[in-house]
């Protein structure tokens, strides 16, 4: 019976039977990013680490999305409570964000999304009578503006309330929809690499071509992180000003052009191209969709990592020897307890000049990029009450935005209140843009949005600690470490927020400006790259061992990619001598800098043309 | 097309030339190279100021060769740049001789009206490329700005244009006008400005009216009103804050309400905050009592605050929702009348109605 259920409703469905004999407690669970047509609402995983759980979303740029729908299949007909888990995510003081749910043609409950609180919760849409055990639910956006959706309960116990802490939820969570109990083997690898941005994907591409059975994990359908259609940011640092003549070919495959940031046509960011590159090689296996909240570990080093799908909630288990955190927030480092700093230190602790004065938890912001088109006609623009409010006085006169659109500075933490700076940044452009159509119509009048960024590019978070952490003063003395792997060139740009914005948005800025240090080419050390305390972890990406103030400088996605490049050398050597990222630096560094010098001849014995079609 | 072009840019001109009675009054301004140039102030027929303006007339020069550019700027009374036009017959030009077209004249509009601009950053030796119009590829260097951003900000081939019109439009002449204007500040002035759209004359004039405790000038509290209640959020915001508690009269309090009703919710917000700093007459208490439980949580909280010391009437309204509210503010406001003692009889019989809904519920 339960089986039969479970393949009718691929997983969404589950019976709890109480321990009580005379009384079976029946729950139909249903995750909204599960919905087998999501018309036009997107899958957002941005808050996975808070909420347990993806959601979604209906992201109209003030246009109501298609309708979302899933047949719910129920354990049998009668009464049932219907809990949905949502939430007003701009109630200042009711936010846009409504949407109406039906079964079989029927409303459940009122309007969701407008009720002035912007924590997730339950929110009790009525008992419905069940009169078929199978049923159309159709989620229905009224506004385009951003309503969600985590998910829906039927219960048949009608004084049931589901859980609402994060811990108690994914317990509940896990139960009915039996997610955690036997994930599904992903395979065992030499090298799995978490996080699909520039840096992953060349750490990925570069270990598979040297012949390590690669898995590349990404917690999104594309590949690109901040450089893919999602995000909108282009590549930043040279590689034509490498020491290491051997680094950067693969970046070059991944630079589709400079389209600039925040280009109102996807196609220019490639998204397709990367995924072709990443597929043509035979070494290698991407599993988009897959966000990694779990870690195994034996002693110290990691031994498995565990992902959910962001749409069906499969779980599966990748086992490897090594594996790279290119997750940008170093999210498998601090799964697995690894070292990691987050904010900035203190001029004390340092010694450089740009630090803060005392150490604390300011991180450069996170943008959400868009951009709007001309038209042939006249269009408008609905009222942003709940927005950010502008006036001739102040507004932002742009048709598209660039990196400065960005929110965090401190006021947020970029992991753990990601969703609460996109949607500031989101009341920053809608509000800002429905000023622009009225208040200048001269100019605005005819223009469009034609894309607003519903994925945040962040640009700080988690740094993971390693065998050396880079400051200002490595890079402005330019020391060349014995190891110094990777030539970086971008100024040390460290944004803060934009004067005359903090002036009008004190605590609430989403504008930046910043100064740029000007640099001279330099590396960065291999140790920067590797653990300190996990023993086979490497970093690629924003998240190496750096201070705040070198981050400025190392985190562009060039930079990245070249340090993904060398961390998949490292962890060719690390293979071929049976041993851990620190034991390449420490017993085959010459070779490891023979091959970024490209002075060794090709390693043998792997067979890596049959992978490149 | 360019002939209309320059028509549409001189039609204000011509428009303004045609008031009978305009006057213009000139004054002679000395830059710190000593050489004079002047400055024309407009006037309406009863003589009260306009705006300023200049014909200007100003060599542009770069790689050795200087060009000179004729040009009309209006500045509002307080030196903000507002818009140029050509005179007639008169055209901008490129370094390659040709002349502007149509989109590059309202891309200079839109360059020089940047209150802040790469122009003020940067000189023109680290924006350009040495002798050149060329910009610099190491100009984003010296500013946040990227390279993209920077040549977003000027005309290709008029660089040196756009830098010397920008420093003419935002330079010293910008304090000589404020000097001007301050000579005639009046009454009438101080009220026209108050209760123009033009934030930068209404901040201006709110400096003259109100002293730094906020008091304001007997004769000025409707312009102040009208800036509370205005559109603009930002200088609606500083009005209020800036008003002392005085100015708050009870009967001013219960039109702030009213202003309340129907802001944005960020001044929403700044007006709650604001009454937390007032004696609230009973009137005022009344209508907030009336929608206390509209808005969010954080609304709630905020006027709920305000209600703390309110008395019977008040009490009496608050009471008469308990039992229709939301669980949870009802809750909250029956907390607020137990610390209130109330022992009026209305209200204690409303909270025994109240808790005895509670009591059912729970059971």
């Amino acid at each position: 019976m339960k089986a039969r259920w479970n393949r009718l409703v691929t997983g969404l469905l589950l019976m709890i039977f109480s321990t009580a004999p005379a009384y079976a407690q029946r729950h139909v669970y249903v995750e909204a990013e599960s919905f087998e047509n999501k018309g036009g609402w997107v899958t957002d995983q941005q808050s996975f680490v808070v909420i347990g759980s993806s959601y979604l979303m209906a992201h109209g740029m003030g246009r109501p999305v298609k309708d979302a729908s899933t047949t719910v299949q129920f354990p049998g007909t009668g009464k049932y409570r219907v809990w949905v888990r949502t939430k007003d995510w701009a109630p200042f003081p009711k936010g846009p964000g409504k949407f109406t749910l039906h079964l079989g043609g029927q409303q459940l409950g009122n309007v969701f999304g407008e009720s002035g609180s912007d924590e997730w919760k339950w929110y009790d849409a009525g008992v419905i009578d069940v009169k078929e055990t199978s049923a159309k639910l159709v989620m229905k956006d009224l506004t385009g503006f951003n309503g969600r959706c985590d998910a829906i309960l039927f219960t048949d116990a009608l004084k049931f309330t589901p859980p609402n802490t994060l811990a108690t939820l994914n317990a509940f969570r896990n139960k009915v929809l039996h997610t955690s109990s036997t994930p599904a083997d992903g395979g065992h690898f030499d090298l799995v690499v978490v996080g699909g941005g520039i840096a992953g994907t060349c750490a990925a591409i570069n270990a598979s071509r040297l012949g390590l059975k690669t898995a590349l994990i990404q917690d999104r359908p594309v590949l690109g992180g901040n450089n893919s259609s999602e995000v909108r940011v282009h590549l930043r640092g040279d590689i034509d000003k490498n020491h290491y003549p051997k680094l950067g070919r693969i970046v070059r495959e991944m630079d589709n052009g400079d389209p600039g940031n925040g280009h109102p046509d996807a196609s220019e960011y490639g998204d397709a191209r990367k995924i072709a590159i990443v597929k043509a090689e035979k070494n290698l296996t991407v599993f988009l969709n897959t966000h990694v909240h779990k870690v195994e570990k034996e002693k110290d080093r990691i031994t498995a990592v565990i992902g959910r799908n962001i749409n069906t909630n499969q779980e599966t288990r990748f086992t490897g020897t090594y594996f790279s955190d290119c997750t940008g927030d170093g999210t498998v480092g601090y799964l697995a307890g690894a070292d990691f700093r987050m904010g900035r230190e203190s001029k004390a602790e340092t010694g450089e000049s740009l630090a803060a004065e005392k150490a604390d938890s300011f991180t450069l912001g996170t943008s959400n990029l868009w951009a709007s088109l001309e038209k042939d006609t006249v269009s408008s623009f609905p009222e942003t009450p709940w927005a950010l409010q502008f006036s001739d006085e102040y507004h932002i006169d742009q048709d598209r935005s660039d990196w400065e659109w960005e929110t965090g500075f401190g006021n947020f933490n970029t992991i753990t209140d990601a969703e609460k700076i996109r949607d500031h940044n989101l009341r920053a452009i809608y509000g800002n843009w429905s000023y622009l159509k009225k208040g200048k119509p001269e100019k605005y009048a005819k223009r469009e949005l034609a894309w607003v960024a519903y994925i945040g590019g962040k640009r700080e978070s988690r740094r993971i600690m390693g065998d050396h952490v880079l400051t200002q003063m490595d890079i402005q003395e330019g020391k060349r470490y014995p190891d110094g792997a990777v030539t970086a060139t971008w100024t040390i740009d460290l944004h803060f927020p934009n004067e005359k914005n903090s002036k009008y948005f004190e605590g609430q800025e989403f504008f930046a400006s910043t100064k740029h240090i000007r640099v001279a080419p330099y590396t960065i050390p291999y140790r920067c790259l590797y653990s300190r305390n996990i023993s086979n972890l490497f970093m690629a990406g924003r998240n190496i061992s750096t201070t705040h103030v070198a981050f400025g400088s190392t985190r562009v996605m060039r930079t990245c990619g070249m340090m993904g490049e060398v961390v998949g050398y490292a962890a060719y050597l690390g293979k071929k001598y049976k041993t851990t990222p620190r034991g390449v630096y420490q017993q085959h560094l010459d070779e490891l800098m023979g091959i970024l010098n490209d002075d060794v001849p090709q390693q043998q014995g792997v067979d890596n043309k049959a992978g490149r079609q | 097309m360019r002939l209309i072009w320059l028509m549409i840019w001189m039609l204000p001109v011509m428009a303004a030339a045609a008031v009978p009675g305009e006057q213009i009054r000139t004054f002679e301004i000395k830059d710190s190279s000593g050489s004079t140039y002047t400055l024309k102030l407009a006037l309406d027929n009863s003589g009260r100021p306009q705006y300023f303006f200049r014909n200007i007339f100003t060599p542009v020069c770069n790689t050795g060769e200087c060009k000179p550019v004729y040009i009309n700027f209006y500045w509002d009374l307080l030196g903000n740049y507002t818009r140029f036009d050509m005179p007639a017959g008169e055209v901008l030009t490129k370094t390659d001789h040709r002349e502007f077209k149509e989109e590059e004249y309202r891309k200079l509009q839109e360059i020089i009206s940047r209150e802040t601009s790469i122009f003020s950053e940067l000189k023109m030796e680290d924006l350009v490329v040495k002798g050149t119009e060329k910009i610099s590829d190491s100009a984003d260097v010296k500013t946040g700005a990227t390279l993209k951003t920077i040549k977003n900000e000027v005309i290709e081939g008029a660089v040196y244009t756009c830098y010397t019109l920008w420093h003419l439009a935002h330079g010293s002449v910008v304090e000589e006008m404020r000097k001007i204007t301050e000579t005639y500040t009046s009454t009438a002035l101080l009220h026209q400005f108050l209760q123009s759209n033009n934030h930068h004359y209404q901040y201006w004039a709110m400096e003259k009216v109100m002293n730094a405790e906020g008091r304001v000038q007997k004769g000025f509290e409707n312009d102040i009103a009208g800036i509370i209640s205005g559109s603009n959020i930002f200088t609606a915001r500083f009005a209020l804050q800036k008003a002392a508690p005085e100015y708050f009269t009870p009967a001013r309090q219960s039109w702030l309400w009213e202003v309340y009703t129907n802001a944005a919710y960020p001044l929403q917000m700044a007006i709650l905050k604001k009454m937390a700093g007032l004696r609230l007459g009973e009137a005022v208490m009344l209508k907030i009592a009336a929608v206390v439980t509209e808005g969010n949580r954080q609304q709630f909280n905020a006027k709920m605050a305000l209600l703390a010391d309110a008395g019977p009437k008040v009490q009496q309204r608050l009471a008469a929702q308990l039992v229709e509210a939301e669980p949870s503010l009802a809750a909250d406001m029956y907390t607020a009348l137990q610390k209130m003692n109330s022992t009026d009889k209305t209200v204690r019989q409303k909270m025994m109605q109240y808790e005895q809904k509670t009591k059912q519920t729970d059971n």
